[in-house]
């Protein structure tokens, strides 16, 4: 990996090779998948780098990086969200001097998780930080931070992959023709992360069977919706998938109605889209406004089967 | 190494704090003639000098020769302090030191004088952190510290001070820093680092830091950092990720015009150059409140701050929209932004809210009837294809009911116009004797009577008297309904008016409900063989 191999992120490393320009408190904000993760590490590698053409990728500073061992690079990734416990482990590390680099860099992956306890313990260290402290907050967007936490960084925001260079980059790394990598990049709208997911063959054909729910959905009778459920059985995790999917299928067919052709989502289904008729736009409004209600209840711990019963009767307008 | 605009430019005395004048004035007088208080409690916003200023009022406290109340920053007392080698300034992080023990170190620490200085000063930051205990554990020493501690508190969110505390410190409320002070200071800082800002970058600048003096530095860094030496308008709204006031002004058209193909177009275009679409929803909903200041107050061109070129086309732009309407946008807009937040696809998201509002008010009306024409359609099919008969009652959603309500309506009309058509003359002899009846029924049984005023009659068709109750009156129906009741009742009225007549009491508009629901049943299942039970 090195500065090339990360897209979208070229103007944030652009700021750290000038050493006189960069300050101590970032915020890196992008969509799920966009790189950020990926992005900050470079940064720490290349902060840390020794060696010639930074981040060189060779040099033990670099490789230990690499594998997370680095004493310097302190990465905070976890699952749940982030309390103060964590922070004030920060807090601490934060004061000790870096061992055998220049800068100690803090990661905080999914920044926005953090907890409001957490971020107001973290705001007088972000703010009176030492000079040899980086810290990089990872968000998805700002909304989640205290305004307190805004207004003490400076906010980077990762850009979408052009398509050309993604399309590139998913033919060399996975090695797949160039037709499926343009599908790819498109479908992502340039977000890596999500490219590389439609390229996995699960995903290939989970998509295929939610598109077959649509279909089923089309002629069925009301009774015929409680069978559907058990099609995919999506739990919790893959619900939010379902839900993406099918709300960018009746997305497109309002891009449709409104002759947007060029704006449509799941472009290798045109054909099927364009055949898809006689939705109006309210009725189409009404499902993905649904669809919506639909991802928050199932945030809130709604029964799974039931919610996806209601949302297939909604969307048979019963 | 790069320090933080917001670090280096920090204010160091009274007189560079900006937009506080009477907080200075007041914190100066109190120096100058010795009257410093032992408590203080600073609240505001975010980044309004809280912070400074009290890194300001410890440094000055203690310095040795004060110019009119302002640390001179030249003693020793002031250079330690700026160093941050005194010993007599303590800054706590009560947001990550929030615990109890904390507090008790505190207190063990309060008995010590000062080593250089007059006093020592106690910066607490973030204090609305501090645990329930920790504010009780502090109250104690706080209202009667020895004579050289001093306290500071300061705070963005005062509501989660205990009053107690409160009601022991002199509060000093920090204003938001109005727009053109804070373009002032910009334009004043960005000379000394020697970057050319535009004024009307410093002004956009200032309208996003919302009175954040902080806020403002923070994207004056960032604009450095992107474009280096010269700072247009063009360059912070490119950092900030704003959208450009044209396409703004074009989906607001777009919107007034119900085109809804074109606002999709422009919000798709945005979003492929890089826009957020949270963003660029509070973008769309800060143009809207300019146009509505500028529809509803007076002289709004000082109130808005905004370039002279754009005020002149959001002012034409306003002109051709309808207050209401503007409202009504921005309504739907606030919450979409909600919405915003937990969605995984925001752009679907916002597209769909836009081509609602284009639909605008057809969708109320139009979309229930196509939708239960639908159903209906299909039902109708189903049922008389005849399989899985069972399968046809689930609940039906009530506020959908379809142009079949006219239909309802007819078969209301045809029972109404089939009971009015002889017995009326019954019925108003009835009405007219009903007082007579009433107060017979009060000599026979003043219980009944009761029962009995409580109802109205309402119909009669012959034989059968009804009598109408309000909706909380289920209990006299009941008890009306009773046999040996209805039978007094009956006899009462053969001997006044010479009617035989069967009582029958009901509840008012539960018959009608019962109508409109029935109507349904049948043009659900439409020909097919239904039988009415009652229980």
């Amino acid at each position: 990996m090195g500065f090339n191999d990360v897209l979208g992120a070229d103007h944030i490393f652009e700021i750290f090779k000038n050493e006189a320009s960069f300050s101590n408190v970032y915020i890196i904000t992008g969509e799920r998948g966009a790189g950020k993760g990926l992005a900050a590490r470079e940064i720490a590698k290349y902060l840390n780098c020794t060696g010639g053409n930074r981040p060189c990728d060779t040099c033990r500073n670099c490789k230990s990086i690499e594998a997370g061992s680095f004493p310097d690079v302190y990465m905070l990734t976890q699952n749940r969200s982030i309390g103060v416990d964590e922070i004030r482990d920060i807090i601490e590390k934060s004061i000790v001097r870096p061992y055998t680099s220049r800068y100690n860099v803090f990661i905080i992956n999914k920044a926005h998780t953090m907890t409001s306890e957490a971020q107001n313990a973290i705001l007088k260290t972000l703010e009176e930080c030492h000079g040899d402290n980086i810290f990089l907050l990872l968000a998805d967007s700002t909304d989640a931070l205290l305004p307190t936490i805004r207004s003490r960084a400076q906010v980077l925001s990762m850009r979408r992959a052009n398509e050309e260079e993604l399309t590139d980059m998913l033919m060399k790394r996975y090695n797949i023709d160039k037709q499926k990598a343009l599908f790819a990049a498109r479908f992502s709208k340039g977000v890596v992360g999500k490219a590389v997911m439609l390229l996995e063959p699960d995903h290939i054909e989970f998509r295929q069977k939610v598109f077959d729910i649509i279909d089923r959905l089309r002629n069925a009778k009301p009774y015929d919706v409680f069978d559907m459920y058990g099609i995919l059985k999506p739990d919790r995790e893959t619900a939010g998938d379902m839900l993406d999917i099918m709300e960018s299928f009746y997305r497109d067919l309002l891009m449709i109605n409104h002759d947007k052709y060029e704006f449509i989502i799941n472009a290798d289904k045109q054909s099927y889209l364009l055949n898809y008729s006689g939705f109006p736009d309210d009725r189409l409004v009404h499902i993905i406004e649904r669809i919506e209600e639909m991802r928050r209840f199932v945030a809130f711990n709604s029964n799974i089967q039931l919610t996806f019963d209601v949302l297939f009767l909604d969307i048979l307008g019963v | 190494m790069y320090t933080a605009l917001y670090r280096r430019f920090r204010p160091s005395d009274f007189d560079e704090v900006v937009g506080q004048e009477a907080i200075v004035t007041s914190l100066k007088n109190q120096i100058k003639n010795n009257m410093v208080s032992h408590a203080y409690l600073f609240t505001g916003s975010r980044g309004t000098g809280k912070t400074s200023m009290a890194k300001i009022f410890a440094k000055a406290v203690n310095c040795l020769e004060p110019i009119d109340g302002n640390p001179c920053n030249h003693c020793k007392n002031c250079l330690a302090i700026a160093n941050g080698d005194s010993t007599d300034i303590i800054e706590i992080d009560a947001a990550s030191n929030n615990g109890v023990n904390n507090i008790r170190e505190l207190r063990e620490d309060v008995k010590y004088p000062p080593s250089v200085g007059k006093y020592r000063v106690y910066i607490i930051d973030e204090v609305h952190m501090l645990s329930q205990g920790a504010f009780n554990a502090l109250l104690k020493t706080l209202e009667e510290p020895p004579a050289y501690i001093i306290f500071i508190l300061a705070t963005t969110d005062p509501q989660k001070v205990p009053v107690t505390i409160s009601s022991r410190c002199q509060r000093y409320d920090f204003k938001r820093i109005p727009a053109n002070r804070i373009v002032d200071r910009l334009m004043d800082i960005s000379k000394e680092v020697n970057i050319t800002l535009q004024p009307e970058a410093a002004l956009l600048i200032a309208r996003k830091a919302e009175g954040a003096l902080r806020d403002a530095l923070s994207i004056l860094d960032e604009c450095i950092a992107f474009c280096g030496s010269t700072i247009a308008r063009n360059d912070v709204l490119e950092v900030l990720g704003i959208t450009a006031e044209d396409s703004l002004a074009e989906i607001i058209k777009a919107l007034n015009e119900r085109d809804a193909s074109r606002c999709v177009g422009i919000v798709d275009q945005e979003y492929m150059n890089g826009k957020d679409p949270a963003q660029f929803t509070r973008d769309l909903i800060g143009i809207l409140r300019d146009l509505l200041f500028i529809k509803t107050v007076n002289g709004p061109k000082e109130m808005l701050d905004l370039p002279e070129s754009e005020y002149k086309s959001l002012n034409m732009l306003s002109s051709m929209m309808d207050i209401r309407e503007i409202i009504r946008i921005i309504d739907a807009l606030t919450e979409t932004e909600h919405s915003l937040r937990y969605a995984t696809q925001p752009l679907i998201v916002l597209e769909t809210s836009l081509i609602k509002l284009c639909l605008g008010a057809e969708l109320a009306e139009d979309a229930a009837p196509k939708e239960d024409n639908s159903i209906i359609q299909r039902t109708t099919e189903h049922a008389l294809s005849g399989t899985q008969n069972k399968d046809i009652n689930r609940p039906v959603k009530k506020d959908k009911v379809p142009e079949n309500r006219d239909k309802g309506n007819d078969i209301k009309g045809q029972k109404a116009s089939l009971a009015k058509a002889e017995p009326d003359r019954g019925f108003d002899k009835l009405k007219s004797a009903w007082p007579n009846i009433l107060s017979s029924a009060k000599q026979k049984s003043m219980v009944l009577f009761a029962y009995l005023t409580e109802g109205t009659p309402v119909g009669f068709d012959g034989s059968t008297l009804k009598i109408s109750y309000k909706s909380d009156g289920s209990f006299f129906r009941e008890e009306m309904e009773k046999p040996e009741n209805s039978e007094i009742v009956e006899n009462i009225i053969k001997e006044i008016t010479g009617l035989n007549v069967k009582m029958e009491c009901i509840i008012e508009g539960e018959n009608e409900k019962e109508d409109e629901f029935m109507a349904r049943v049948f043009e659900v299942f439409d020909g097919m063989d239904i039988k009415i039970m009652k229980e």
